[in-house]
């Protein structure tokens, strides 16, 4: 990369007691990118947003933001912002003083800072609520007065910890979408922590899988879904058959271990197309999902895969106990490292 | 939950035989204070407010309600700065022997005062040769109104959590700005109410206070007790006892009334 990066981690490290929290990160962050850190509860991603901003001091490995080592500063003298997991809003404040808060610590003058808090909540589409209280809002406009409070002092990095963990899915997929925009028109660079594989996948330029305390697979969304390259990563981002390097051999006749998507599986009558593999096997189970079907077959050779199948006009029909041929493509076998 | 009748009726006389029991003898001290008898006979005989007036010129009376207030105010500015910083203390940080430390802290409001005067007492005047007077009342009060502060201090700190105070530092706030203009206001109810509570606890406490005071300041308790069983002085202590009962009433109403507001 020819520009500095954002953030720049080198083996970057946590420990808590005898456990290791976060072990031996290494990542380097673009500016301007959205970045997503993407793993289970546990998988230390939280602890290493907690260490960009400074709230966890690393156990060893260095914090770099734009190049200048930051990893002994306080989280005041650092210029990354967080929109926090549970909001942390001040209660005692109103909502424009919980926005303008950030300048008033900087010695901004009340009228200034005022003007510059009433264009964050216009950013964030809440023109008109700074004189409420936090508890007069309601879940998705405090999480948006989280986010004008970040942006205000305007960051060069802003970090987000399950900002949308506490939305239900509509008012989720919506501030998904504005996030992305305000992340586009204000070239910030985005880091956001997330247990939410299809948030991660929607929204983000690159990801970090994370689990046990270390980054298992980094690349784009694209990278991540058609070509994990564990099979953590293989079930955590969406779900896929995971054949073991001696189970591709006897059922599919493939060289070395392996996983496929259940959209690329195919349920055919009779022969499998050329080219293809056909395994013979019976339907244990369909899930009806609306517009696809799950359907899952038990192989003749002994493993159990899933298919979806979409609900259009050729969908086939499988009862239980069919009897069927699934018909595996071998150019999205991903192989397993 | 839905009673039957004569459950409630059943609740409701117990409940108010109870709150009898314990207010009745109160308004008779009330009553008395108005009462003509010099011996609190039973009834009063007629009322007046001839004791009103000497008590309130009674120079022993007015000096003992000065110096218990006095020393429950110094004992509670004491128990404020004490106990802040020991519920901070306990709630931020981990260090060896924390579990203890606040074992020990909590430890005063348990012992039988008599125990803790008496070991005050010893340790004042043997071990310190020190004179009894303001200062081991004073002290010694502060043992038990810490735990008051405390209390409050720390089960506020738990509610309350640390991600306010992350927000103020992410937000660019120093240490002392984050505790002026986050931490305080967030505390600063769990303190008034712990104060009121530690300075109603010193004002009318008598067992600590008689092992510590000496004999040349005599708080309004002990002044009640000395004169409780003198000729003529009846209704004199009468009076002091309902400027007592008043004294104490107010912070404990407040108190209660800021803590519910707190919780809505």
């Amino acid at each position: 990369m020819s520009t500095q990066p954002a953030i720049r981690l080198t083996g970057l490290t946590k420990s808590f007691g005898s456990v290791n929290a976060v072990s031996g990160v290494n990542l380097d962050i673009a500016p301007g990118e959205f970045f997503s850190m993407l793993g289970p509860s546990g998988s230390g991603k939280t602890t290493v947003l907690r260490m960009i901003a400074g709230f966890e001091t690393p156990t060893s490995g260095t914090v770099e933001l734009f190049g200048k080592d930051v990893t002994k500063d306080a989280p005041f003298d650092r210029d990354v912002n967080t929109v926090f997991q549970d909001y942390a809003l001040f209660p005692h404040m109103s909502v424009l003083e919980n926005v303008a808060y950030g300048l008033r610590v900087r010695g901004v003058k009340i009228d200034a800072r005022n003007n510059a808090a009433r264009d964050a909540l216009a950013l964030v589409r809440l023109e008109g609520y700074g004189d409420r209280k936090p508890t007069q809002l309601s879940g998705g406009q405090r999480q948006r007065v989280a986010l004008a409070r970040a942006l205000v002092v305007e960051p060069k990095v802003l970090l987000l910890d399950e900002p949308l963990g506490a939305l239900d899915l509509k008012l989720r997929e919506q501030m998904q979408v504005e996030l992305k925009e305000i992340q586009r028109r204000l070239g910030i660079t985005f880091i956001f922590v997330t247990h939410d594989q299809e948030e991660a996948l929607t929204l983000s330029d690159r990801i970090a899988v994370f689990n046990e305390g270390g980054i298992v697979q980094l690349g784009d969304a694209e990278d991540v879904y058609r070509r994990p390259q564990t099979p953590f990563v293989a079930n955590f981002v969406g779900t896929s058959a995971v054949f073991t390097a001696d189970e591709a051999k006897a059922v599919l006749g493939h060289k070395g271990a392996c996983s496929i998507r259940p959209e690329h599986l195919e349920i055919v009558r009779g022969k499998a197309p050329a080219g293809t593999i056909g395994l013979p096997g019976t339907v244990a189970e369909t899930i009806f999902l609306g517009a696809s079907t799950r359907i899952i077959v038990d192989l003749d050779a002994g493993k159990r895969v899933a298919v979806l199948e979409q609900n259009d006009l050729n969908t086939t029909d499988t009862k239980l106990g069919t009897k069927v041929t699934v018909a595996v493509y071998p150019r999205f076998l991903a192989p397993l490292t | 939950m839905r009673l039957s009748m004569t459950s409630k009726i059943g609740l409701w006389v117990t409940t108010a035989l109870t709150l009898a029991f314990i207010y009745v003898p109160i308004l008779v001290v009330v009553l008395n204070s108005f009462s003509t008898s010099r011996t609190l006979s039973w009834p009063p005989p007629g009322f007046t407010t001839e004791w009103w007036g000497k008590a309130l010129t009674n120079a022993g009376a007015l000096s003992a309600i000065s110096t218990s207030l006095i020393v429950a105010a110094a004992s509670t500015v004491i128990a404020l700065l004490l106990g802040t910083a020991l519920s901070f203390a306990l709630h931020r940080f981990s260090f060896f022997g924390k579990s203890t430390v606040n074992l020990l802290v909590v430890l005063p409001i348990a012992l039988p005062g008599i125990v803790t005067g008496i070991a005050l007492n010893n340790a004042f005047r043997t071990m310190l040769d020190m004179q009894l007077g303001w200062f081991t009342i004073i002290v010694a009060h502060a043992t038990f109104c810490v735990v008051t502060v405390f209390n409050n201090v720390f089960a506020r700190l738990r509610r309350v959590g640390t991600s306010l105070e992350e927000a103020s530092s992410d937000l660019g706030a120093g240490i002392w700005t984050t505790f002026r203009l986050v931490t305080f206001p967030q505390i600063r109810s769990a303190l008034f109410a712990g104060g009121l509570l530690s300075f109603a606890l010193s004002f009318d406490e008598i067992i600590v206070t008689t092992f510590t005071a000496g004999s040349g300041v005599q708080t309004l308790p002990i002044f009640i007790l000395d004169n409780m069983f003198r000729p003529n002085q009846a209704p004199i202590v009468a009076v002091v006892a309902v400027v007592m009962i008043l004294i104490a009433i107010v912070p404990i109403y407040i108190a209660q009334r800021l803590t519910t507001t707190d919780n809505r």
